[in-house]
């Protein structure tokens, strides 16, 4: 009746193409055939943008991505179209909210209704990893080599650690920084005030938040020491805390396994994880922490710090532009000493494995179009391309002054061109410290601060491991910790209650069959 | 139950069938084509469904096929019924359900007796006016301004807490008043409504009656309890076995959009379970089988309490 | 009319009851209202706001010319008109025909209609339907399973019920078929009761929030609950926090009020109307099906 279906459209102009070109062959067969190789030499060996073979269809390619910002670029919007030009390519995109890409996600692979390039954010997600088991995506292991950009621009070991269990890619990971991770980042400019020093351990840490609310440094009585949120199966931004205490890192918010001796332990059974629970109680009730924590979400817990009433974050030093601009509203001399990043704490702070999540395409796009769909990442990621997203329009969203470009801040955000980021994104090695366009003061001291934690940061060594109960089972275990961790910090369960919790775990089979296969796929990989 | 149905919607005897059935389909053949829209959409969307609930006894892919994908039995019953969300999923959706039915059900009874009290016709339209409007306000919004009103950090009711000298409470967070906040939440929202239904009935009720009971020297307590509630009895005897029937109903966007990572044990319920399993983690035949489960149960309290309700000797609902 | 003391004071109290119960039923959406047209330095200074000293359309400006906020209007307002439109026709011409006695098979529609009202397989056996329908991510998936409940259509039966076969039968000599009598009779007679059903779906429409959250990914596609839930809430996986590249302001608690008070206005608008016919709309019929 309303059949609108894009699939069902799809394959109905897949279709009169097809017969279209069946009617044609005779005359320009060969012509066809001679530019598609050249097209593929072209974009391969240099990636570069202008240089599409002109007569060749544009790629009409689906894609399903999240944004951050609150909303999503146009589709018409002019930057778009010069992208698409310089593609030479059709971008369908559904701009699916951040705040829940995952459940959409989920139930997209789930159900087969795939779009012919996704952002899988967790390439180890249950829920992804079934999908490869069941074929629903490329291996594009034999493919992406003959791409230059996708090999230059990316990372070695961020397409080593993107491999699945039988070791082939099924995506194109999103590189991303490896250090100047996600990590604290505090109120210089309140310590200075109070002639504190930068803490190092988590106790200088405490006594450093209670400072900030005994003094009140945010005026109004409404000071918090720290500012964050969780998530209903873990401990979202407050992972940090229990990391310093435990040294373990992870991914996605989930920090369940700590590297002792070559053997991978559940995080949630060490001491530390309990030291860290007292700690953050202790920190809750002395009112450290905002009183509804519990609740907050990601964007309200940013809205108290950007109004001044916390005195630390989770936060990278290159977001600094979005406090800097929402804390110069109400006093127009802050700098960037209002978020500056920690180097460690207890001697900890995380490495990132150098991507964040990755494009996959699915099966049900055929072979020619999967290797069209690459070689259009591939242009993508070349200068020439890749510049229209990075500064957008000239005189628009950037304007060129004594020979460089200066971002118009306003209406690039306005447009939200940098979702565009969340597509294809190229980097620098200090892009999650500070960006190009911050003031040279800044980029030497978080510079130097990331320099530093280069020494002592703790890359994550679960990121890939399998587990097939773990697929099933985690998720469960997850909630109902995690459920206890928040009634112990809010006070209404005693830390009796997580000892019992953890006698449980430890004698819990499930759990115990997850670690053994968890270890048994690191010992495979580390044997490889 | 086919004879139930068929009783309660066919008071009128059937003429006897003059004509030969096909004649007869033939004759009605624009009757049928103004019911086929909606046939097509009852048997596509809602029947075709129902045929769905096999892959509740598979191991559903869609990469293999509804045929092919293999059977499990009742395994994803067995794993349902043995884990421990269970019994916290029951427990929360029979709390969230029996407050509702001990503390919202009266209150539209109690309301729309006492609007029916009212000597003036335009205070007493006013107030229904200003009492009804919730109902049609989303839960998206009914969430938004609980949260407008209550958090701990936005919150006016908590800015008054504080300027008064207390400490400040946090009404969304603590998993002890969940429960009561949702059903305030539905008082709120519904309480107001709920009375029209009530106050049909009373308004059918004869003018002579209460006449009758002033002369007898009762007073408008008196006739309230003797006149009108008699007169009400029977819808509220309805109303509350459709309550019944719909016990394992909490209403999922309520729940959902009130749930936090504070409250989570207590605002976890048999429809924010299925959609976590199923939407959000894709796992479609455990989660198929949870939905099932919970249609069922509903499904055999609604005509259990019917057939109760006409054992009393009041009027089923079907 | 003679009253003795208790009588009165019942009346007094029972006017000062109710009058509480407004006051507590508006006092949410008046403060909402209020704090969302006044100054944002007053309220940033958490001054309890219970009457605007200053009033401000700063939050409002701010929304209207939001792009997405915008869109998610549009969206909610095609749903109401056309999702209303389809969704009247489907139930009203079914409803109809099996409000005639002489229709064949009839009994059995019945029962399966109120089969559908009492068990329903659930959210995951729908979603696979609308996703073979191929409506998924479509405006079409939050119309065409709405399209038609059991109980509008056995509350809008009952109310066909009342118009009786002499009407019909009249029409039908001066040449009408069954079509045409629907169009032309049933219709303009049943109008009252159209509308009300109008008022229901066009506010389930506008209020629907579960369906989009199920079938919608693109969110330039969504409706206005989805927007408004994502403003007022908005819940974040863990991922986010490694990957804030991008910037912008989020929305204020007086953004946010603006928003709710920009989704009740249509509420708000329609309300007076609704009003005049939901008695007949919930009472066609009683709760009797």
């Amino acid at each position: 009746m309303f059949k609108v279906n894009r699939n069902s459209w799809w394959k109905t102009s897949f279709l009169v193409l097809i017969a279209l070109s069946v009617v044609l062959a005779g005359c320009s067969s060969n012509n066809q055939n001679s530019q598609n190789t050249k097209g593929n030499n072209n974009t391969s060996s240099s990636g570069n943008a202008g240089s599409v073979p002109a007569k060749e269809e544009p790629l009409k390619v689906s894609i399903m991505s999240h944004f951050f910002q609150d909303t999503p670029p146009d589709k018409g919007g002019e930057v778009q179209q010069r992208m698409q030009e310089a593609l030479n390519a059709e971008l369908d995109i559904q701009w699916v909210s951040v705040n829940n890409y995952e459940d959409r996600f989920n139930v997209t692979v789930a159900s087969g209704d795939l779009p012919e390039l996704v952002l899988v954010r967790d390439p180890f997600s249950s829920v992804f990893r079934t999908g490869v088991e069941q074929g629903a995506f490329w291996d594009i292991t034999p493919y992406y080599k003959d791409y230059g950009n996708l090999t230059q621009s990316i990372s070695e070991t961020a397409w080593n650690l993107t491999k699945m269990k039988d070791g082939k890619n099924y995506g194109v990971p999103r590189p991303r920084p490896t250090e100047g991770e996600t990590f604290f980042a505090i109120r210089k400019d309140w310590l200075d005030q109070l002639n504190l020093e930068l803490p190092t351990t988590t106790d200088e840490l405490y006594a450093v938040m209670k400072a900030f609310v005994e003094n009140d440094m945010a005026g109004n009585g409404q000071t918090v020491g720290f500012s964050g949120y969780v998530n209903p199966d873990n401990m979202g931004n407050f992972s940090p805390f229990i990391s310093s205490f435990t040294g373990a890192n992870g991914s996605s918010g989930n920090v369940e396994w700590k590297l002792v001796d070559d053997q991978l332990v559940y995080v949630d059974t060490l001491p530390e994880t309990r030291q860290a629970l007292e700690y953050l109680a202790r920190a809750y009730k002395d009112k450290l922490l905002p009183a509804d924590f519990a609740s907050l979400r990601s964007s309200q817990s940013v809205d108290l710090y950007k109004a001044g009433n916390a005195g630390m974050i989770v936060e990278k030093g290159a977001s600094i532009s979005e406090y800097l601009s929402a804390m110069s509203a109400s006093n127009s001399d802050v700098d960037y000493q209002v978020l500056y990043p920690l180097t460690s704490i207890n001697g900890y702070n995380p490495r990132a494995g150098g991507f964040n999540g990755m494009l996959a395409i699915p099966k049900s796009v055929p072979e020619e179009k999967m290797k069209r769909i690459l070689s259009m990442l591939n242009t993508w990621m070349s200068d020439e391309a890749y510049e229209i997203q990075q500064w957008g329009i000239e005189g628009v969203h950037h304007k060129v002054e004594n020979g460089k470009k200066v971002i118009i801040e306003e209406k690039f955000a306005v447009d939200s061109i940098a979702n565009y980021n969340q597509i294809v994104f190229k980097h620098g090695p200090y892009a999650s410290s500070y960006g190009d366009h911050h003031p040279d003061e800044m980029k030497e001291a978080f510079g130097k601060i990331q320099e530093e934690r280069t020494k002592s940061s703790v890359p994550d060594y679960s990121v890939g491991l399998y587990s097939e109960t773990a697929q099933t089972y985690l998720p469960e275990i997850r909630k109902k910790t995690q459920d206890l961790k928040i009634k112990i910090i809010l006070g209404n369960k005693s830390i009796g209650d997580w000892d019992a919790h953890v006698e449980t775990l430890k004698n819990d089979t499930t759990l115990n069959k997850i670690i053994e296969e968890i270890n048994a796929s690191y010992n495979a990989r580390a044997s490889e | 139950m086919n004879s139930t149905v068929t009783a309660a919607n066919e008071k009128t005897v059937i003429p006897r069938q003059k004509y030969h059935l096909g004649k007869r389909m033939f004759r009605d053949r624009y009757l049928y084509l103004l019911a086929l829209p909606g046939l097509l959409f009852f048997l596509i969307l809602k029947f075709v469904p129902m045929g769905g609930i096999v892959i509740a006894f598979q191991n559903y892919s869609h990469y293999i096929g509804i045929l092919k994908s293999p059977w499990v039995g009742f395994d994803h019953f067995i794993r349902l019924f043995t884990g421990d969300q269970f019994w916290l999923l029951l427990r929360n959706t029979m709390a969230i359900s029996l407050l509702n039915l001990f503390f919202f059900f009266p209150l539209p009874i109690i309301i729309s007796l006492l609007l029916n009290e009212l000597r003036s016709n335009r205070y007493k339209r006013v107030i229904q006016t200003i009492i009804y409007l919730p109902h049609f306000l989303s839960w998206v919004i009914i969430v938004s301004l609980t949260f407008l009103m209550l958090s701990v950090s936005q919150g006016v009711i908590n800015q008054v807490i504080e300027m008064a000298g207390y400490d400040k409470y946090p009404f969304l967070t603590e998993p002890k008043i969940f429960w009561l906040m949702l059903t305030l939440q539905s008082i709120w929202k519904d309480a107001g409504w709920g009375t029209i239904i009530f106050l049909a009935a009373m308004a059918s009720v004869d003018p002579q009656l209460y006449e009758a009971a002033k002369m007898d020297g009762a007073g408008r307590l008196r006739s309230m309890w003797h006149v009108t509630l008699p007169a009400i009895r029977n819808v509220v005897v309805i109303l509350f076995i459709l309550q019944l029937g719909n016990i394992m109903d909490v209403g999922f966007e309520q729940v959902f959009l009130m749930g936090n990572g504070a409250v989570s044990n207590v605002a976890e319920v048999f429809e924010t379970y299925v959609y976590r399993m199923g939407i959000q983690q894709g796992q479609f035949s455990f989660s198929t089988a949870v939905g099932l489960f919970k249609s069922a149960i509903g499904l055999i309290l609604v005509v259990m309490a019917n057939y109760m309700s006409k054992k009393m000797g009041e009027e089923g609902v079907f | 009319m003679r009253e003795n003391l208790g009588d009165r004071v019942f009346n007094a109290a029972n006017i000062t009851f109710l009058a509480v119960v407004a006051i507590v039923t508006l006092f949410p959406i008046y403060y909402v209202v209020v704090v969302s047209f006044s100054d944002p330095t007053d309220y940033l200074q958490r001054k309890l706001v219970l009457f605007p000293t200053k009033w401000s359309f700063a939050s409002y400006e701010y929304l209207l010319n939001n792009k997405s906020f915008m869109r998610s209007i549009g969206n909610s307002l095609f749903l109401a008109t056309v999702g209303t439109a389809c969704s009247l026709m489907v139930t009203a011409s079914l409803a109809y025909a099996i409000s005639r006695k002489r229709l064949a098979g009839r009994k059995i529609i019945l029962f399966l209609i109120l089969f559908t009202i009492l068990f329903n397989p659930g959210i995951i056996p729908n979603y696979l339907v609308v996703k073979e329908l191929g409506f998924l991510n479509s405006t079409w998936s939050l119309i065409v399973p709405s399209l038609s409940a059991g109980w509008f259509v056995i509350l809008m039966k009952s109310f066909f019920d009342n118009i009786p076969d002499a009407l019909e039968e009249a029409a039908k000599i001066d040449g009408c078929n069954d079509l045409t009598v629907f169009a032309r009779i049933i219709i303009p007679l049943a109008l009252p009761a159209i509308a009300a059903f109008g008022l229901f779906y066009a506010v389930m429409y506008w209020n629907m929030y579960f369906n989009a959250l199920l079938y919608l990914n693109d969110y330039q596609k969504w409706p206005i609950q989805l927007v408004l839930q994502n403003i007022i809430s908005d819940s974040a996986a863990g991922a986010l926090m490694e990957d804030r590249l991008t910037q912008q302001p989020p929305p204020s608690e007086m953004l946010k009020m603006a928003a709710v008070v920009i989704a009740v206005t249509p509420i708000l608008c329609v309300y007076p109307l609704l009003q005049k016919h939901f008695a007949k709309g919930v009472m066609v019929g009683s709760v009797k099906g």
